[in-house]
């Protein structure tokens, strides 16, 4: 995992860290949407997406240095707190970038919607769209003064940005978004569940299918459930999964090497074959008919009262 | 990530092109208020018929194409080299679709045939024979040259 140095850091806004990485000489390219996942502690990764510098290039490409910008989350695991600590000469375990939120290159038209924090690879696709004179509009949902990098959507975006202070605005402007959209158009979010929940409704009450809506949510921290057990065929142990941990933390804290990445259930990696039981899926990657028979342990739980099999 | 949910209510607006005299009568009974129908003479005028009506449509629209095996697989790729995924497409063949439009894979030459039969092809004159391969992309099916 390279180590990149921390060359400066911002308070764009109250609570939020905005981190310049760099390294020896220009840095591997990314497209917009990518995130770099920083190591917080031994093993411990967090996925922040990549924000473009100021410079007038090709968005992503070589570029000097890796910009990410945090939120604070007080009650998280640790990973935003680490970031915040973080000061100019520090440091920094990374892997990636890896691409998980690109945006369609065939897409006659996209649609941006950004909560809050989520404007930062919104400004990434804004960018590359500006770059490329590509057709776009951005809808941004923010408390005022709240939202880093609103001044930087403004000058990219221009006109094709619109901004909404509250939920009902929000929605007023959606849906006639979506349904005035022109065909061939891809919408885009990055904000909280409710708001990605809400952009996705909107646009199947328009009629888009669900090839045409993209979505990134934000790191949070994963929901408790029952305790149960899992039993690993190849390995021939058992496991106990406590009811604030998940089966990922419980597999690592039992000495069991299972690939991951995200820790959201969002990049696939940690998928697991599942021999025997039901599960409770609450990954967001694996498609309807990948589910039967696969599991996301960094998320996902066993069904109540079931006993997983894996094949680890 | 992904974000499946149940479909909105109501039907999605369509856009019904018909290929052929035959196709007319069926389109037009599947052609709701709202929709847009359109007949064309010929398979190969799907494109520019596609490219007057999608500037006028948004996007949650649909294409349905009627007419022969043949035409409907022709509208279809002239819609998918457009911008619509397949779940926006949908086709109504009618009648046998013995003819097919077959895409020469030595000279990329497409040109029309039976299922199954052996020919040389008319652009480059190598010795083809009509496969069951067929490509959405293309709207035909190939054409491999025979193995001697």
């Amino acid at each position: 995992m390279p180590e990149l140095r921390v060359a400066a850091v911002a308070t764009p806004c109250p609570g939020v860290r905005s981190l310049t990485l760099t390294g020896e000489g220009p840095l591997p390219s990314y497209p917009p949407g990518a995130h770099l996942a920083i190591e917080w502690a031994p093993g411990r990764r967090n996925p922040y997406s990549l924000v473009p510098g100021p410079g007038r290039g090709l968005p992503g490409h070589e570029p000097d240095a890796y910009r990410v910008t945090v939120a604070l989350r007080p009650d998280g695991a640790g990973g935003s707190r680490r970031v915040h600590e973080l000061a100019p000469g520090d440091r920094v375990r990374v892997s990636g970038p890896r691409s998980s939120f690109p945006p369609v290159a065939t897409a006659a038209h996209h649609v941006l919607v950004a909560g809050g924090i989520g404007v930062t690879p919104v400004l990434a696709h804004a960018a590359w769209h500006a770059f490329w004179g590509n057709s776009f509009d951005v809808l941004l949902v923010q408390r005022p003064g709240t939202t880093p990098h609103a001044a930087d959507l403004r000058r990219i975006a221009g006109h094709r940005l619109t901004v909404a202070t509250d939920r009902a605005a929000f929605a007023a402007r959606l849906d006639p978004t979506l349904r005035g959209a022109p065909w061939g158009s891809h919408v885009y979010t990055c904000g909280p569940p409710g708001l990605i929940a809400d952009v996705a409704a909107t646009a199947r009450r328009a009629h888009w299918v669900d090839a045409r809506v993209h979505a990134e949510p934000f790191v949070h921290a994963p929901e408790p459930g029952a305790p149960f057990t899992v039993a690993l065929r190849r390995s021939g142990r058992e496991v106990a999964v406590g009811a604030t941990e998940t089966l990922l933390d419980a597999l690592t804290r039992a000495g069991v090497a299972a690939p991951h990445r995200c820790r959201q259930g969002v990049c696939g990696e940690c998928a697991t074959t599942v021999l025997a039981g039901r599960v409770e899926h609450r990954e967001t990657v694996l498609a309807d008919d990948e589910r039967p028979g696969r599991m996301a342990p960094c998320v996902s739980r066993a069904a109540p009262g079931e006993t997983l099999v894996l094949d680890l | 990530m992904r974000t499946p949910g149940p479909a909105g209510p109501g039907r999605a607006p369509v856009l019904v092109l018909a290929v052929g005299e035959a196709a007319e009568a069926v389109a037009a009974d599947r052609c709701g208020p709202g929709d847009r129908y359109r007949v064309l003479g010929d398979a190969d005028d799907a494109g520019a018929v596609l490219d007057a009506e999608l500037p006028r449509l948004h996007t949650g629209w649909r294409v349905l194409a009627v007419g022969s095996g043949r035409d409907v697989r022709a509208v279809r790729a002239a819609a998918l080299a457009r911008g619509a995924l397949d779940e926006e497409v949908t086709v109504r063949a009618l009648g046998t679709g013995d003819v097919i439009r077959v895409h020469c894979g030595a000279c990329h030459h497409r040109f029309d045939a039976r299922a199954g039969e052996q020919r040389p092809c008319p652009g480059c004159g190598v010795a083809l024979v009509v496969t069951d391969h067929e490509s959405r992309t293309h709207g035909a099916v190939l054409g491999a040259p025979r193995v001697r």
